[in-house]
């Protein structure tokens, strides 16, 4: 009988889960019969008709992000519901003192921005479509953002993996570093019934596996870091299938860390491609490589019960908030570590920052002393991720208005000062001062700005 | 289980408090986390209920049902429902409680409704033929065998197995005694040993 309700947990949660958070609809209360805000989302679903996101999985995060995240303004509940759902909506919370205002882009901080519009939902709207950092600035530049959220800044060069060569927005923009985070590799081993917890893994063992050369759980390189052989399983490298800021991260440190090798891959991949190929944002299809659409199905597939012998990367939160198993990375210092919030901070120590108030990427980080800092509390992928917001005395947005310069710097101002403290606990880190300092004189050079805290009344 | 922890738990309270809280008032222009608590009206905690409660109510509906229009439509109906009693409610303690209770409810009456005229219920949605392939032979067996079970024998099943509730919860969202939730569960396992037995 324990045998037969186990099964039933098992598979009737299995079901259930063919219904995403996605599909759920809006809202409709009766007398509300105001007019539906009209939200970017209308323009129709971005990935793919999220009826039957045909995962099984758990897509635990997101389960999360609708359960314990009260105001979602940001998700785009029910994005692809059938046009007969876009029924009124309800009016948020109390007085809105604010426009609203909309930015697209990043996966990576999806779950800290989710919660500070949130936060500030009862007084201002913020939509937050979470479409990847490349397609979050190809649409302020395409003036469809009041802002944009992304890790890479636009593109100064070319990017040959992803075959694409620099922007040049006509608009002008400033960067805010939002949040501190790290990739995590989230992974599932299933081992005499269990799933595996203690995975360790090196750069060098990360870099085979995500470049086709191990593809297999029981490879010597994987007993060597974990002291023991893990069965006989494929490994499925996960990858995002579109533009997105953990790889940028990814590719730029294996890049850093094994230029031949790195230059080798893409020359197999992409035959004839000119060395040095470097980073990028485009992850290549290769071997027994599975693309998903942004970090959520990355995850959902990893988790579902298809998903063993599975690997992915995105940000620290999505496995936090969905309890995955993480790879615990090999440092410089010799040491295998989570991506933690104080690992974090303590690896970004030696991130260099562009402190020239004149440059075009002021605030942008350098991360290649991060890469090689010798702490055993450092964790070597981690890196700052970015708002793009528009800047006065340069071309606008056309749909920026002064009174969204006014929503919008308010938005960052509770992003810098109180949504810092919440990152810990999300799983980010929190901004350093100076970057605080920084991002709280960006957002007095948004036009229309409101009233900006000293960074000592900020926190 | 995480979502359905929710359900049981006062999650929804910590919810409304942080809206309340957001919505004080005398902060000047900055959008400050503080302040006096805000009076929430109707319309917000239905609001908050429903960001935190419906994707976890829309599945259980659909294990339900089997159709996952239907289910939706159940899981409105019953914000609805509690929207339009807000003022009659005598005790606004166990919202979750009674959401979930509107729900099988709901579901209650959309299988009479079927009966009634005669249409059969939509068979469980297809996903993709991927996904079917992938889902297994025996996560499918469970589930039909789940869905050929007597309405209530479902609903006890679903409620304690799926959405992981104690058995005062279960006769609760069911509207029966503990003991009935005890004698239907039993018979809907039996049952469903012997269904999925026969199929091997």
């Amino acid at each position: 009988v324990t045998r037969l309700e186990d099964r039933l947990r098992r598979d009737l949660r299995a079901q259930a889960e063919h219904l995403t958070p996605r599909s759920v609809p809006r809202l409709r209360l009766p007398g509300s019969a105001g007019h539906p805000a009209r939200t970017p989302w209308h323009r129709g679903p971005r990935r793919w008709p999220a009826w039957v996101t045909p995962l099984a999985a758990a897509a635990a995060v997101t389960a999360v992000i609708v359960g314990t995240f009260t105001a979602i303004v940001a998700i785009p509940l029910g994005t692809a519901a059938a046009p007969a759902r876009t029924a009124s909506q309800v009016p948020p919370a109390g007085a809105t003192r604010y426009v609203p205002i909309s930015g697209s882009g990043t996966d990576w901080t999806t779950i800290a921005i989710s919660r500070w519009a949130g936060d500030v939902r009862s007084r201002l709207v913020v939509s937050y479509n979470p479409d990847g950092s490349a397609a979050g600035r190809a649409d302020y530049m395409a003036n469809r953002d009041d802002f944009a959220a992304s890790d890479p800044p636009f593109r100064s060069g070319v990017d040959k993996l992803g075959g694409v060569g620099p922007q040049h927005p006509v608009q002008g923009y400033s960067y805010i570093p939002d949040a501190a985070g790290g990739t995590a590799f989230v992974y599932h081993i299933t081992m005499h019934g269990h799933r595996l917890t203690s995975l360790r893994l090196s750069p060098a063992t990360l870099m085979g596996i995500f470049t086709g050369t191990i593809t297999n759980w029981d490879s010597p390189l994987i007993t060597r870091d974990n002291g023991h052989r893990l069965p006989n399983l494929p490994i499925t490298p996960v990858i995002p299938s579109d533009g997105d800021g953990g790889t940028y991260f990814f590719t730029h440190w294996l890049a850093y860390l094994f230029p031949r090798q790195w230059n080798a891959f893409c020359d197999r991949v992409h035959p004839g491609i000119r060395p040095p190929c470097g980073g990028t944002e485009f992850y290549p299809q290769f071997g027994n490589a599975k693309a998903e659409p942004g970090s959520d199905n990355v995850l959902a597939y990893i988790n579902s019960t298809y998903g063993n012998g599975a690997i992915g990367y995105l940000e620290y939160s999505y496995a936090l908030n969905s309890d995955s198993p993480v790879v615990q990375v090999l440092n410089p210092a010799g040491k295998y570590v989570l991506p933690t919030s104080a690992n974090v901070t303590t690896a970004l120590t030696r991130a260099v920052i562009n402190f020239a108030a004149h440059s075009r990427n002021y605030l942008q980080q350098n991360l290649t002393k991060v890469y090689t800092y010798a702490n055993p509390r450092s964790y070597p992928l981690a890196s700052y991720s970015y708002l793009i917001v528009p800047r006065e005395g340069t071309r606008l947005p056309t749909i920026f208005t002064k009174a969204k310069g006014r929503a919008l710097s308010a938005f960052v101002t509770f992003a810098l000062c109180q949504g810092q403290r919440q990152l810990s606990q999300l799983g980010y880190a929190p901004l350093p001062s100076a970057l605080v300092r920084g991002g709280l004189q960006q957002a007095a050079r948004i036009p229309g700005h409101g009233p900006i805290p000293s960074p000592a009344h900020c926190r | 289980m995480y979502v359905e922890g929710k359900l049981a738990g006062p999650g929804w309270a910590v919810a409304a408090r942080r809206s309340a809280r957001v919505s004080g008032h005398g902060h000047g222009d900055e959008l400050g986390v503080g302040g006096e608590p805000g009076e929430l009206d109707a319309a917000q905690v239905v609001a908050v209920l429903y960001e935190s409660h419906a994707l976890a109510l829309i599945r259980l509906a659909y294990l339900m049902l089997g159709d996952r229009h239907a289910a939706e439509d159940v899981v409105q109906d019953a914000f609805s429902g509690l929207f339009r009693a807000w003022h009659r409610l005598p005790d606004h303690g166990n919202l979750p409680g009674y959401l979930r209770a509107s729900v099988v409810n709901g579901c209650r009456s959309v299988h009479r409704r079927a009966r009634r005229v005669r249409v059969p219920l939509a068979e469980p949605d297809a996903a993709s033929a991927e996904s079917e392939a992938l889902a297994g032979e025996e996560q499918r067996a469970t589930v039909a065998a789940v869905n050929r079970l007597p309405p209530r024998q479902r609903e006890a099943i679903v409620l304690r197995f799926y959405a992981g509730l104690p058995e005062q919860e279960v006769a609760r969202a069911m509207g029966v005694s503990r003991g009935t939730v005890k004698s239907t569960t039993a018979r809907g396992l039996a049952a469903l040993g012997r269904i999925l037995r026969e199929e091997q």
